[in-house]
């Protein structure tokens, strides 16, 4: 019994560490850093194909702990052509403050930039993260 | 990304030494196959349509094929969908603009592999292909009938009335609206059968995407080195994509957009300006999906400026077969459209449009290849 409590004791004095950003999302995530921000996703279908819609699954975290989270948008190019998708990415809120982006489709293979846009919130400045990938 | 020239033998004659290009071979790089494999396999899977209740039911498909024959159904009595859809002419009508009661502004759209396309019509103006069907009955340059016509002419002709209660139930329960989308419904049933054959293509295809030697099959040499040049230098391939030859998406090639008459085709633009405004789309109530499982283009697709003067990206597919070519159908001939890219006027482009197409310059044994392999698909 001493035992158990001395147990209970001392995981109740480990210091609280913050679950990493992502952390509820499923199947492969990607991390990107900006300055103020942290941004995980996961795709579906994974590996994004060419010519098919897919969703996002999204986790945005402020770097600094309480500070107001300013407003996310998306947008793709393709860097070397100049041109971005066909359609307007549509965002919806999730539990546990997760994000959730469907309606985006790369319409051709090749590099494609994706922009997650986050406005200025009342405490952090606007930012932008992006995430290349070669679309097969 | 350029297939190489395989060199078929170094040897000694006369003491000189030569090299023997080979006979134009192509060599695919793995990178190439993986884009070649990328345009099969072929046929691809066959689900049914869900917003169209009676996709792949097989009575709705012979009262498509009934009524995609029957000229009653045009307001003169003398125009039925095959005037325009001639199977001798590849589904198409082999007019530059197509030719029903009145001239059309667009070319005649062939109307095989319907079931994978997003969008139909050269602007995308339609969502579904039970929409698309309903357009021509209903403009006055086609079929020129209306939806109080189609509603009369069904339920006074007993053949035709037979069929559709036999797929749609108690006609007397439809108003003239409800009898119209259904006629488009199994029309669109009959049209989803049309497929075009497996080909040449597809055998070399398979083969190297198994690993098999590109001379495991007979392929026409003159086509390999085709095809070398669409997914290498000329870059067709990345709008002529998937088994379909096609992303299903729009693009500006430099084709002029005014019409005969005067005026701009403004494209896709246009088409979904159109769409939205559709009491067709699959957002709407007549789409037989409550889950509206289908509709996520609809629903995220909006104008921008680049949209004026894009038209659709048609399929390669049986291509040889439906001459003349492009949405207005200005140019008369396969060679016309390669010779176009190969000396494509940049002038035309627009200037806020995609960096994406310059000129080719290709030789006149390049457009042959080319030619060549468009003529196996």
């Amino acid at each position: 019994m001493k035992r158990m409590l001395f147990l209970l004791t001392m995981i109740a004095s480990l210091p609280v560490i913050a679950a990493p950003c992502g952390a509820g999302l499923n199947g492969k995530v990607t991390v990107l850093e900006g300055a103020h921000y942290q941004l995980a996703f996961s795709a579906s279908p994974s590996p994004i194909p060419a010519g098919q819609f897919f969703e996002l699954d999204i986790a945005l975290c402020p770097k600094a702990v309480g500070k107001k989270v300013g407003q996310l948008s998306i947008d793709a190019i393709m860097p070397k052509h100049q041109h971005g998708m066909n359609y307007q990415a549509g965002i919806s809120a999730r539990p546990n403050q997760q994000l959730h982006a469907e309606g985006l489709l790369f319409h051709m293979p090749g590099l494609w930039a994706l922009h997650f846009d986050v406005a200025a919130s009342a405490d952090l400045p606007r930012e932008r993260l992006t995430y290349q990938q070669e679309i097969k | 990304m350029k297939a190489r020239r395989a060199l078929a033998a170094i040897g000694l004659v006369g003491g000189s030494v030569f090299a023997m290009s080979a006979a134009d071979t192509p060599i695919f790089s793995a990178a190439e196959i993986q884009q070649i494999s990328a345009l099969g396999p072929w046929p691809p899977q066959i689900h049914p349509d869900p917003s169209n209740r009676v996709s792949g039911q097989p009575a709705a498909m012979a009262f498509g094929e009934q009524l995609f024959h029957d000229r009653r159904l045009s307001r003169n009595g003398q125009i039925a969908c095959d005037s325009c859809h001639q199977t001798s002419q590849g589904l198409s009508d082999g007019h530059p603009r197509g030719l029903g009661l009145g001239e059309s502004e667009r070319n005649t759209l062939a109307l095989f592999n319907l079931r994978w396309q997003r969008w139909f019509g050269w602007d995308g103006a339609n969502d579904n292909l039970w929409a698309q069907s309903l357009r021509p009955l209903l403009d006055h340059h086609e079929m020129g009938m209306s939806l109080q016509s189609l509603g009369q002419t069904v339920r006074e002709k007993f053949d035709l009335r037979q069929p559709y209660q036999a797929v749609f139930g108690d006609i007397s329960a439809h108003n003239d609206e409800a009898i119209s989308v259904n006629l488009a419904k199994a029309l669109a049933a009959y049209q989803e059968t049309l497929i075009t054959p497996r080909t040449a293509f597809d055998d070399f295809r398979d083969a190297l995407a198994q690993g098999l030697p590109a001379s495991s099959t007979r392929y026409p040499l003159a086509a390999q080195r085709g095809l070398a040049i669409f997914v290498g230098k000329g870059r067709c391939v990345v709008c002529h994509s998937g088994a379909q030859f096609s992303n299903g998406e729009f693009h500006d090639i430099g084709i002029p957009f005014f019409k005969q008459g005067g005026g701009v085709d403004m494209g896709r633009y246009s088409g979904i300006q159109a769409l939205k405004q559709s009491r067709y789309n699959l957002l709407s109530e007549f789409n037989d999906d409550p889950l509206r499982r289908t509709a996520t283009a609809t629903r995220h697709v909006s104008t921008v400026h680049r949209n004026f003067g894009e038209f659709k990206v048609p399929t390669l597919r049986n291509i040889a077969h439906t001459a003349p070519y492009m949405h207005n159908g200005s140019l008369a001939s396969l060679r016309e459209v390669i010779l176009h890219y190969s000396e494509l006027n940049e002038d035309r482009l627009h200037a806020d449009g995609e960096r994406l197409l310059v000129p080719l310059h290709l030789s006149e044994q390049e457009i042959d290849d080319l030619l060549r392999f468009l003529e196996t698909l």
